[in-house]
């Protein structure tokens, strides 16, 4: 039997760098014989098909957007998790692989004894430090086997900042990327970025 | 099974209780291919079955016992070496823990250096608070040495813990721990690291050392004093030495010889500042031999006190050696003098010292601390060496002794003993002064000590000398070697009411006080308060009152203010009411000239802030400041004033901005459209109240302006903080009244703040004191997001200037300005003084993250130095007058960038104030 391997991202329905760069290691992970889940923790509508051919397992775990009251975001929350639990008891552990912060927060509250954890984190460590995101990278992601950031400065600007587990891996090239020379994304349709926001835009904002 | 990757020795001895924590860092190591050798050392206490425990549970734990206790760690560890299958050793102790990712880390990195040992990180925790402290981490950059030799620093790091041996080099080279004998790590790692073909050092932490920094300290100091100890230590140099002999490079030999006089001989000779002479005597009787059997000319690398301490141990006197390490256990206190011979400065020194050479150096050689620029501290910020005398219960005077800093006390016009809160004097005594030597003078308090600024119980202070010497004050701690704990000196708080000031030792022998209840009416009162609070609700009435105190009140009060008609009035505040300075300053001094009848506020958010006399502090949170705020006819304020606060329809609000940025801002900074719209500085809120913005010139209007969002009228080409600057820079006698050098360059380094707090300064500040400490009085501005430390030590040529307010007097007395990106740079290009930019980041900066609005290499005034050696480099150009950027650069800097400033810029700045309301 093939080994396990669970894929996390915020969703995986959005059109968007994020979820492109989940269903291209989820592909990738399966042609190359792993037996793939790629998990979202909320729906988005509409549902972009990132590949004619999935040879993944995709799977949601929340029914529907989080409601906006907090009581319900709590039981939404409780639901999502109890999945999830149940997503990861099933056969043997292998690897787990949480493409972003949120994901890794879900995951970091069901028991995953026996797996593997690659954490990842897309954008650079001066976007994680001007907001929120470095105190809640530096938690999460502290115990992971390994934290992998898309360059070697980031990698290294997160060490100094307290994390032993980090190292750096640049995202699947795109046809006509500058990053040409990089291994292609196996995905068979392109999703494009939305330009000026999400993964990497900050990369753009100097001259 | 195949042999694992690495073998974990982990040594224990009676220590059942913590072992299961030690292990339980081993098993849960990401690096799975290991074994771990519990060796214990003969454990009476149920260690066996802790192990057997563990040992079910994770195959990979073994379990050796040694058949004997060997009182040591060398035994065990030799053991586990022998039993040891990986191709990899590591050790660990069972008080201690590994870093998670530890095994991995350094595996990964000897494996890709392909190196016989690599080291990492020790942590050293606080077993009580937990707090963790990098230990030496100075010497564990990354990388890969070909031998000892590429990083001789390496062998500060003494201990076995932190590293990975291959198993192969220990045994082929019987690299062994030696037995029966105290610091067996030291020999351990100083033949490993020489053994090693390559050695990978790795900038991770590996390892927890788990320390009770109290238990440690008394214990350590208790060892310390023990002869035997000492004998240890000497004993493990001299086999060192032996080895380094046979295996070591010669560049090896002077490097450890350095090791041992600064950091061996250093722990020792500071434990004669705290013994007594019977103890100090065994101690220095010990150590002589071993040390005038070494070359010493390595002493000529140690902190110049350092060598004179070890000059008078030469000379076997232990006041000398004590008198000397005064300076560098107690803060750089000098108790001595120096003088100047032949353009050098010598120590003082007081035993009788023999004509001819000690040590292979005659006694000018020993004695010179030119380095250490004694004789060149500024007045006020010198260390004088206030020692307080013994001191015992009962006792209601203090009384002590000076040391005659370069025979100034018999100048000094004022010479009195006070109370010091948070650098405030909160009481004081005046003295008798009486000459007892030519080196010290007595001084005796002839009255107690009494308040002359809020003091209450539970407040908290040092004891410290003002000495008056005309315009300037030297404030200087006072300092012992022990205060006897228990003495309280009486404190007479109010009619009738005499509290207890209770003395302890602080840090660097620093002497401390804190009021305690003395007083019959206070205790009662305590006992009243503690019985208040003990009865059900009182809790919660007293958040209700505060509640009511400090925010509906004030929201009424502002309320109703905002209704009625403006005073005469102005509140200003700077960076939130944590500063008296900025713009506000500049506008509020010319307001009192030019309209002394508006009464002026200043917001103190901390209440700590230095005001003028007619200027009134304001407490922009309490019922009287939402009061006179929303009462105001003037706001001025270079941030944002909260938006909850009330403003009256009629103030006339002046936004001045605190400076024209480099660094892009607001809407053109790349976190911009990640933050969320209410965290974005300033909030919309704060700019629909703003009447009109000051812009100190079009490249102002066209950036920093344009980003924040602010669409209203501007106020161009004014700038009242850049007027004070010109002001500051023309005023005759300024450097005497800053106490700045009149024959040294001032150079002002005010680095921006940086996106993460990391206490390091760019500017290598030692490097940069060793270099220019005779030529260049470096004073630096660090952001309060970002502080620097600056140490007492360098006094004689660096200062610390980060919580000055007068910042426009400073600007104005540098002759140099070196900055990253500081928006300080534009008041400062109007002087047309040198400035370089010291940017280690500057491409990644401008390139790939945040970005500037002026592209530093073309336009900038002064050059962009991408390290410390391009720094020196330019400072020496510049002292020899030779700067590389032209005067035309400089001077097309100022229209285009900084704007002029014409001395009218707080007139036009209250003129467009008059306007607005």
């Amino acid at each position: 039997m093939s080994a396990r391997m669970i894929i996390m991202a915020n969703n995986i329905d959005e059109v968007g760098g994020a979820q492109r760069v989940a269903h291209s290691l989820a592909q990738g992970f399966a042609q190359r014989g792993f037996d793939v889940d790629l998990v979202g923790v909320v729906p988005h509508e509409p549902r972009h098909r990132f590949t004619d051919d999935p040879a993944y397992r995709s799977i949601t775990l929340a029914e529907r957007p989080l409601p906006n009251d907090p009581a319900g975001r709590k039981r939404a929350r409780t639901a999502i998790l109890r999945s999830l639990q149940a997503l990861i008891d099933q056969g043997q552990p292998g690897i787990i692989i949480t493409t972003q912060l949120w994901a890794m927060e879900h995951l970091e509250e069901v028991d995953h004894r026996g797996w593997r954890i690659i954490g990842q984190y897309h954008s650079s460590f001066e976007a994680a430090a001007g907001g929120r995101d470095l105190a809640r990278a530096l938690k999460s992601y502290a115990d992971v086997d390994s934290f992998v950031l898309l360059t070697h400065e980031d990698a290294e600007a997160f060490r100094r900042a307290g994390l032993n587990n980090t190292c750096s891996i640049p995202n699947a090239g795109t046809p006509g990327d500058p990053h040409a020379h990089l291994p292609r994304s196996p995905l068979t349709r392109e999703g494009s970025a939305v330009p000026g926001r999400g993964l990497g835009a900050h990369r753009r904002a100097a001259p | 099974m195949t042999a694992p990757e690495v073998s974990i020795v982990l040594i224990t001895f009676n220590d059942a209780k913590r072992l299961p924590k030690a292990l339980r860092s081993l098993t849960r190591q990401t690096l799975s291919s290991m074994e771990i050798i519990v060796v214990d050392d003969a454990s009476t206490d149920n260690t066996a079955d802790v192990v057997a425990k563990a040992a079910a549970a994770d195959p990979r734990i073994r379990y050796v016992r040694l058949e004997q206790n060997s009182g040591g760690c060398s035994a065990p560890r030799n053991r586990g070496i022998a039993e040891a299958t990986g191709r990899w050793v590591m050790f660990c102790d069972s008080d201690d823990e590994y870093e998670r990712h530890a095994a991995k880390n350094l595996l990964l990195a000897v494996e890709v250096a392909d190196a016989d040992l690599g080291c990492g990180v020790v942590e050293r925790v606080d077993s009580r608070t937990g707090k963790r402290v990098r230990w030496r981490e100075n010497c564990h950059d990354a990388a890969v040495l070909e031998s000892i030799d590429d990083r001789l620093q390496l062998i500060y790091d003494t201990v076995s813990v932190n590293k990975i041996y291959r198993r192969s080099m220990l045994i082929d080279h019987g690299v062994r721990f030696p037995e029966g004998i105290l610091y067996e790590d030291q020999l351990f790692t100083m033949e490993a690291f020489v053994r090693s073909a390559r050695i990978a050092v790795i900038p991770q932490t590996v390892y927890y050392w788990n320390v009770d920094r109290v238990s440690e300290e008394l214990s350590i100091t208790q060892r310390r004093r023990e002869v035997r100890n000492v004998s240890s230590r000497i004993a493990v140099n001299r086999l060192i030495d032996a080895f380094l002999a046979e295996h070591g490079s010669e560049s090896l030999r002077a490097a450890k010889a350095v090791k041992f006089l600064s950091h061996d001989l250093y722990l020792y000779l500071a434990v004669v500042l705290d013994v007594d002479d019977a103890t100090a005597l065994a101690l220095v009787e010990e150590l002589l031999p071993y040390v005038s059997s070494i070359d010493l000319d390595g002493a000529d690398e140690l902190r110049p006190l350092l060598k004179v301490a070890l000059y008078h141990l030469l000379l076997g006197d232990i006041e000398g050696i004590r008198r000397a390490m005064r300076f560098i256990k107690w803060s750089a206190s000098v108790d001595g003098t120096v003088q100047i011979r032949d353009g050098r400065e010598l120590w003082v020194c007081t035993s009788d010292h023999p004509a001819g050479e000690v040590g292979g150096h005659p006694a000018s050689w020993w004695l010179d601390v030119t380095l250490q620029g004694i004789a060149r501290v500024p007045i006020t910020q010198r260390r004088y060496c206030h020692q307080l005398a013994d001191v015992s219960e009962g006792i209601s005077l203090l009384e002590g002794s000076t040391a005659d800093y370069l025979d100034s006390i018999a100048d000094v016009d004022r010479f009195s003993l006070v109370a010091l809160r948070d650098g405030r004097v909160v009481a004081r005594a005046e003295v008798a002064l009486e000459h007892v030597t030519p080196l010290h003078w007595e001084w005796r308090a002839v009255e107690e000590l009494r308040p002359v600024g809020a003091i209450s119980i539970g407040d908290r202070g040092t004891l410290a000398i003002e000495l008056t010497f005309g315009d300037l004050v030297n404030t200087s701690i006072i300092r012992a070697s022990d205060v006897r704990t228990g003495t309280t000196l009486p404190l007479r708080l109010g009619l009738g009411r005499t509290e207890g000031l209770h003395l302890e030792s602080r840090d660097f022998g620093a002497v401390g006080w804190r009021v305690i209840r003395r007083s019959p009416l206070s205790l009662a009162g305590a006992g009243i308060r503690k019985a208040w609070w003990r009865l059900p609700g009182t809790t919660a009435l007293a958040s209700a009152l505060k509640r009511l105190r400090r925010d509906t009140l004030p929201r009424w009060a502002g309320s109703i203010g905002s209704r009625l008609p403006v005073t005469d009035s102005a509140v200003l505040s700077c960076d939130h009411g944590r500063r008296y300075g900025g713009h506000p300053r500049a506008i509020g001094e010319y307001l009192r000239e030019a309209e002394p009848g508006i009464r002026q506020f200043w917001i103190d958010s901390e209440g700590g802030l230095d005001l003028p006399d007619d200027v009134t502090r304001l407490d922009a949170a309490s019922i009287s400041g939402a009061w006179r705020l929303a009462r105001a006819r003037y706001w001025i304020d270079d941030f944002g004033i909260d938006p909850r606060i009330r403003m009256n329809p009629r103030t006339a609000y002046l936004q001045t901005w605190h400076g024209t940025a480099l660094k892009r801002v607001g809407s053109d900074a790349p976190d911009w459209s990640l933050t969320p719209a209410r965290k974005r500085q300033p909030t919309r809120a704060n700019l629909a109240r703003w009447g009109a913005l000051l812009a100190p010139s079009e490249f102002f209007a066209g950036t920093t302006a344009r980003a924040i969002g602010f669409d209203g009228p501007l106020v161009m080409d004014c700038t009242p903080f850049g007027d004070a600057v010109l002001a500051a820079s023309k005023e005759t006698g300024l450097r005497a009244r800053l106490d700045l050098p009149s024959h040294r360059a001032v150079v002002l380094y005010a680095p921006t703040r940086a996106s993460v707090r990391t206490g390091e300064s760019k500017l290598d500040l030692e490097a940069w004191w060793r270099a220019f400490g005779d030529r260049a009085y470096l004073l630096v501005r660090s952001h309060p997001s970002d502080p620097l430390s600056v140490p007492a030590r360098w006094n004689n040529a660096v200062r610390d200037i980060s919580n000055e307010d007068d910042f426009a007097s400073y600007l104005g007395a540098a002759d140099v300005l070196i900055t990253d990106y500081n928006s300080v740079l534009f008041d400062f290009a109007r002087l047309k003084r040198p400035v370089g930019f010291l940017a280690p980041d500057h491409d990644e900066y401008t390139r790939r993250t945040v970005g500037l609005y002026l592209d530093l290499e073309r336009s900038a005034p002064g050059p962009v130095l991408r390290d410390n050696a391009a720094l020196h480099s330019w400072f020496v150009g510049v002292l020899n007058a030779e700067d590389s950027i032209t005067d035309q650069r400089r001077q097309d800097f100022i229209p285009m960038f900084a704007g002029v400033a014409d001395g009218t810029g707080a007139a036009r700045a209250v003129a467009a104030m008059r306007g607005l309301a």
